[in-house]
């Protein structure tokens, strides 16, 4: 899946302790919310969005500790 | 000042810092926010230097600390904080009531499941009396005391305490349920580094959310809903005994 704003792969990070997460455009959250709900992976999305710089609003998907990155990352990477 | 006068005060006190500090809790996620944006979206190198340890950060791995920061220290700590401002209110509600309707407070009983929490220990000081001036600051010491006892009990006993003292009605069973899973999530990781064991599954009864030797996790939406929570019994606990002194 495509950042729409970037153009970029959207892309899990996982540094630090805290679980990984997703950096996302706001108006790209319902496909990934639907993408990840279809999968159940457990997730929850923060209640901010940030616009820096005039760009479109980014928000942040965080999936947790037991988080799964790399199966996030496979089924982002499968869907378009 | 009159009781209801005093409640109102406390409830008010309460529910502003209880604001004060989820807006401080909004506004640092979105200041951590905005390093990882800078960092991982916008990509600008940089480098930190802590001049004390002399420790080198890069900005990208500042960007990797902040999920820790944000979802970690940050829920967590901020949990210590509702749960003790929680505490503060529920103590000073009982210490108001208490000192506005003392009579028959050597009422507390032994509990049930500590042995240390005898009834026998509620005997008075002589020294309360010969050391104070009037009543009411021996009425002051006496409720002290009984508040020091009861601290020491489960949440379901205090609220069994104040129902025992005036028949509020609030909060529900399903409330303090939650409540004492919250506090007992806050006293694992004030005395056990987060980890759950007997005494957090003990607590917490049938709310429990891990088995023993599991970190415990306060993600965003559970340190909302437990801000809400306590919001929501505060008022509908303030609002109860208001209607008792009206």
């Amino acid at each position: 899946m495509t950042d729409t704003a970037t153009k970029r792969r959207l892309t899990v990070s996982t540094g630090g302790t805290g679980g990984p997460y997703l950096m996302v455009p706001v108006d790209q959250l319902v496909p990934v919310h639907q993408l990840l709900e279809r999968n159940n992976i457990s997730f929850w999305t923060d209640v901010n969005a940030i616009s820096l710089d005039g760009e479109p609003a980014i928000t942040v998907i965080n999936f947790g500790r037991g988080g799964d990155a790399m199966q996030v990352q496979l089924l982002l990477d499968s869907a378009e | 000042m009159t009781t209801a006068k005093q409640i109102v005060g406390l409830t008010d006190r309460i529910r502003d810092e209880l604001v004060r500090a989820a807006d401080y809790y909004n506004h640092t996620q979105l200041a951590w926010r905005l390093v990882q944006q800078v960092y991982e979206e916008k990509k600008r190198p940089t480098l930190i230097i802590n001049k004390d340890t002399e420790t080198l950060t890069r900005g990208d791995e500042l960007a990797g600390l902040a999920q820790s920061y944000i979802t970690g220290y940050l829920t967590e700590s901020m949990l210590q904080q509702y749960v003790t401002l929680f505490e503060e209110y529920v103590f000073g509600l009982i210490g108001l009531w208490l000192e506005a309707f003392p009579k028959g407070i050597a009422g507390l009983g032994d509990d049930a499941d500590d042995a240390k929490l005898r009834s026998a220990d509620k005997l008075i000081p002589l020294a309360f009396v010969t050391d104070n001036p009037d009543r009411e600051s021996i009425l002051r010491a006496v409720v002290a005391q009984e508040l020091d006892r009861l601290k020491y009990r489960r949440l379901a006993a205090w609220f069994q305490y104040l129902e025992g003292r005036v028949r509020l009605g609030v909060p529900t069973a399903d409330q303090i349920e939650q409540l004492a899973e919250v506090k007992a999530c806050r006293d694992v990781f004030v005395h056990n580094r987060g980890i759950a064991n007997a005494t957090y599954r003990n607590k917490a009864g049938a709310k429990a959310r891990a088995v023993e030797g599991v970190r415990l996790e306060v993600t965003d939406p559970y340190l909302r809903d437990s801000w809400s929570l306590i919001v929501t019994v505060v008022q509908e606990t303030s609002a109860a005994a208001l209607a008792k002194l009206a």
